[in-house]
């Protein structure tokens, strides 16, 4: 068997062409894919989905695949039809959680400041209405006697 | 020994394909699909979605294991790219193996010989 370079299938350049339209199906893809664990968890198969939700097997299967992508219409006629309801969280990539957490980190360090600040004009007031005070003074004189 | 030329690599994945040019039927077959654009985007759409970890059964099916790791049927159409998936180091490797058609009581025992057939598979990487 002779044995060709594979460079001629240029999936890489198909992909960078069509790159949005990917990621879009790929969004699509990650509902379908709860979906298809869940029909895997209930023990139905797509043309049961299909029958249950009121469109035909291929739409169903075109879904699945990524050909066609998934619709609110859709979701919801499933959540009806299965009882269930989709939990959408939005979860942060490795990059924005480094942003917010040295956000976090400076709001720390900033607060860590207001609180020194805020002892030490506590204790600057103290100090001066101390200072004012003759009894403090008197019990300081005491306690300076005793030592 | 079979030799399995790298067709996509995407690093920030961690994610190699590799496909075999010593089956004449699997060369075919993808010849094929990417001379039918709708074929190809299919193919492609389940390679991306591999990548991502995120494909149904529909496009991407576990088929049994073998001594090499865990075969699964790409599915394109009437197609199946039967694959071994493996991990090597940090990355996930595929290696589009054998070529079958869509599974039917007929062919049930032609599929499963091929399967099978992938347990003695010695692979030899080309990486370009």
């Amino acid at each position: 068997m002779t044995t060709q370079p594979a460079n001629n299938y240029s999936i890489q350049s198909y992909v960078n062409k069509n790159r949005n339209n990917i990621d879009e199906a790929l969004v699509s893809l990650r509902v379908m894919k709860q979906i298809d664990d869940f029909l895997h968890y209930k023990c139905e198969n797509n043309r049961e989905l299909a029958k249950r939700l009121g469109y035909t097997e291929s739409y169903v299967s075109q879904l699945m695949t990524g050909v066609k992508k998934v619709n609110c219409s859709f979701i919801n006629k499933f959540e009806k039809e299965y009882k269930v309801e989709f939990d959408f969280k939005i979860k942060l990539f490795e990059e924005e959680k480094d942003k917010i957490f040295n956000k976090i980190q400076d709001s720390i360090i900033n607060v860590i400041h207001i609180n020194i600040n805020t002892i030490n004009i506590n204790h600057a007031s103290y100090f001066e209405v101390k200072t004012s005070n003759k009894d403090y003074y008197e019990y300081e004189d005491a306690e300076f006697e005793n030592v | 020994m079979e030799n399995f030329y790298q067709i996509l690599c995407c690093d920030e994945k961690r994610f190699r394909v590799f496909l075999n040019h010593h089956n004449p039927d699997v060369i075919k077959k993808f010849v094929e699909i990417n001379k039918d654009p709708k074929a190809f985007k299919k193919f492609i759409l389940v390679i991306e979605a591999i990548k991502v970890n995120n494909f149904t059964t529909q496009q991407y099916n576990f088929e049994g294991k073998s001594t090499l790791g865990n075969v699964f049927a790409i599915k394109v159409d009437r197609h199946r790219f039967y694959t071994l998936q493996m991990t090597n180091g940090n990355y996930r490797e595929i290696f589009i193996c054998r070529y079958g058609k869509k599974e039917s009581q007929k062919n049930d025992k032609e599929l499963t010989t091929t399967i099978k057939s992938i347990d003695k598979i010695e692979i030899q990487k080309i990486e370009l």
